[in-house]
């Protein structure tokens, strides 16, 4: 790795990037670029998916409204959680990774360029796949994201979509396979001189985690689906019981991916606020080596509690899966005071990122606390299957891709760009989008203690539903318009073009020394890393320097 | 390295307990099958970063290595730019379309994926 020592109080040149057209696009293997790639398509998925979710609710807002027909509504819910899941959460996953990695380890690429692109070409192709199946005779898939067999074989669920569904989805694994290697060997074999294992920024440490769970759960699905496919259209009897196979199979082959998946799109989100959390608390992360040490744990336990889905079905090891599912909530507990000691011992500024942050850990502390409700297997049994399944897990994943992510928009767009998003309107979007996820999501719980099962279009009026129903389908249309505050930002911002500097927060990590955006080759000059906050440290050497030269003390923080 | 090493260990030895119980009270072999694997692959990377760790540190596993100090080392330098993985991409798309499809769709899609993937393995001299 090319490295130049630093120049003292040379401030690195920010490089004007050639305006890029189609075919520099089409042909990058920039991992900047890539990066956008992968995060402007998936917020197109997420905006798909957001249509799909708002048509259901709206469906489901008063009992008898007929907007969409059984069908539509059955394709509609597998296909937003198809979306949500792989065409949306994951490929964000791999998007932040493409651009921080590198930046954050002090490398100029990824380590395989090439393959890093390719990943980006299976993921778009994979997803417009499984999407094509909305154009097929038969429509989309309607069988659930989980797919669950005998449900998904052909006789019950025939025609081209379900087909295209798996083979699509087989195509985007194997690019999120492909990604992770990429970030594991970017991680181990490309880090600058002096960034040692436990000098990483936090981001990065659990971007490196994902990767290993990426690396054990998605060769599974992969190989679940090709026997499903065997199943559908060669007539082998993996899934079959008639014939021998077992239908209890599936479940397990897909929650041992499922459950880490899960964890592989809530884990780095719980790096990004770990990032933003002591940039805008003004100190270091509190409890730096146990909030690795959770993530590696976390991780652990991902793998170990798959079945902790299937409690219903009779045919799991209840003790196993509930005990490991409560210990899961030990680690997951320490991140939790992480992230409150690191404010508790600072001072905390409300920016958009961090309006964000503290949306993401209201939110997520009660979706994890429903999280051991559902590990108790008696309550398992009289929620599976309801709203209150459905309230856990928007909480759990709406609070890290959605409030996180949004808030690592915020914050690393400058970086990217170059400029700044608005930040009156990001509090807004923040507030707005909090106030109208709660209003949607909350009511679900009390729903589903009272029974309202899950993937249903209708219900009677006598079961007294509609008020939070209605309430729900509210919040959903609230949390919609937050969105498009968002689209507002970027376009009044991009209009404006209110230069950001190379660090605008005072933050702590290694990619807030170059310029922003960075050069094409990532760093003009690195500095000396003798922490996990390389940034931190250079600006309080650059202050000591001046506060000396001026025969003056300075501020420690 | 070694501090990944150790902590993919770790995360066997988790794996170990995992399946040593799993196989104790369940008869479900693809839940057993799937932990052994993750034992065995888990410590079979923990070995290898373990001894490629003590075997060629780098200055990266350094402390007091400082900017420069890995001049000459082979590394990431950005590939430039390449049709190939979008090539490649849009092939294996493709195969997994003739898949559904039928072959008619799939053997053409085999065979352009093979050219795509000679191409993408820079074989040729028009790799670019």
């Amino acid at each position: 790795v090319t490295a130049v020592a630093e120049l003292p109080g040379a401030a690195p040149v920010a490089a004007v990037p050639p305006r890029a057209g189609l075919v520099t696009w089409l042909t990058t293997t920039d991992h900047k670029r890539v990066a956008v790639l992968y995060l402007v398509t998936a917020a197109a998925f997420f905006a798909l998916g957001g249509a799909l979710a708002l048509a259901m609710r709206t469906e489901l807002a008063r009992p008898g409204l007929q907007v969409l027909e059984v069908d539509q509504y059955h394709q509609f819910f597998t296909m937003h959680g198809s979306i949500m899941m792989f065409l949306f959460a994951t490929p964000v996953v791999s998007g932040l990774a493409n651009f921080l990695v590198p930046l954050q380890v002090g490398a100029a690429d990824m380590a395989f360029p090439r393959a890093n692109a390719l990943s980006y070409w299976l993921f778009l192709g994979g997803g417009l796949t499984m999407l094509a199946g909305f154009a097929s005779a038969g429509g989309a898939a309607a069988f659930g994201w989980t797919a669950y067999a005998p449900l998904s074989d052909a006789a019950n669920s025939p025609g081209v979509g379900p087909d295209l569904w798996i083979a699509g989805l087989m195509v985007t694994g194997i690019g999120t396979i492909l990604t992770a290697v990429n970030i594991v060997t970017t991680v181990i074999c490309l880090r600058a001189p002096g960034m040692t294992m436990f000098r990483l920024p936090i981001l990065t440490w659990t971007l490196l985690v994902t990767a290993v769970l990426m690396l054990i759960a998605f060769p599974v699905l992969t190989a679940a689906l090709a026997m499903l496919w065997a199943d559908r259209e060669l007539g082998a009897a993996f899934f079959e019981p008639d014939a021998g196979g077992s239908a209890i199979l599936w479940q397990h082959l897909f929650w041992f991916f499922g459950h880490p998946e899960v964890y592989i799109v809530a884990l780095p989100f719980f790096g990004v606020v770990s990032e933003i959390i002591p940039v805008f608390s003004g100190t270091p992360l509190f409890g730096y080596r146990g909030f690795v040490l959770a993530t590696l744990l976390i991780a652990a336990y991902s793998v170990a509690v798959w079945a902790h889905h299937m409690f219903t079905t009779g045919a799991v090891e209840l003790g196993y899966f509930s005990g490991m599912t409560f210990l899961i909530a030990i680690p997951t507990g320490v991140k939790v005071f992480n992230w409150l000691g690191t404010m508790w011992g600072g001072r905390v500024r409300f920016s958009a990122p961090m309006c964000f942050a503290l949306a993401f850990l209201v939110t997520f502390v009660i979706g994890g606390l429903s999280g051991p409700m559902l590990a108790s297997t008696p309550f398992d049994r009289h929620v599976h299957d309801t709203y209150f399944v459905v309230a856990h897990m928007h909480y759990v994943l709406f609070s890290t891709t959605v409030f996180a992510g949004i808030g690592a928009l915020y914050f690393w767009w400058p970086k990217c760009f170059g400029w700044c998003l608005g930040e009156v309107l990001g509090r807004w979007q923040a507030g707005l989008t909090f106030v109208g996820f709660h209003l949607t999501f909350f009511p679900h719980h009390v729903l589903g203690l009272d029974g309202m099962p899950r993937r249903v279009p209708d219900y009677p009026e006598s079961t007294g539903w509609s008020g939070l129903n209605l309430l729900s389908t509210v919040g959903s249309w609230l949390t919609a318009v937050a969105m498009l505050l968002m689209v507002v930002n970027v376009v009044r911002s991009a209009r404006r073009r209110t230069p950001a500097g190379d660090d605008p927060w005072g933050a702590h990590s290694l990619e807030w020394t170059t310029s922003s955006p960075p050069p094409p080759h990532n760093f003009d000059a690195m500095v000396r890393i003798r922490s996990e906050h390389p940034a931190l440290d250079a600006r309080l050497a650059r202050r000591a320097a001046a506060a000396a030269a001026t025969g003056r003390g300075t501020d420690p923080t | 390295v070694i501090v990944l090493g150790w902590a993919l260990a770790g995360i066997a030895a988790f794996f170990v307990v995992a399946a040593v119980l799993y196989l104790a009270v369940s008869d479900d072999e693809a839940g057993q099958a799937m932990l052994v694997v993750s034992v065995a692959f888990a410590a079979l990377v923990a070995v290898a970063l373990l001894r490629w760790g003590r075997a060629a540190p780098t200055p990266a596993d350094r402390g007091d290595a400082d900017p420069g100090d890995d001049a000459g080392a082979e590394g990431a330098a950005g590939a430039g730019p390449s049709l190939w993985p979008l090539l490649v991409g849009l092939a294996t798309t493709s195969v997994a379309i003739g898949f559904v499809l039928g072959s008619w769709w799939l053997v053409p899609s085999a065979l352009v994926l093979l050219v795509a993937l000679v191409g993408f393995s820079g074989l040729t001299p028009f790799h670019r």
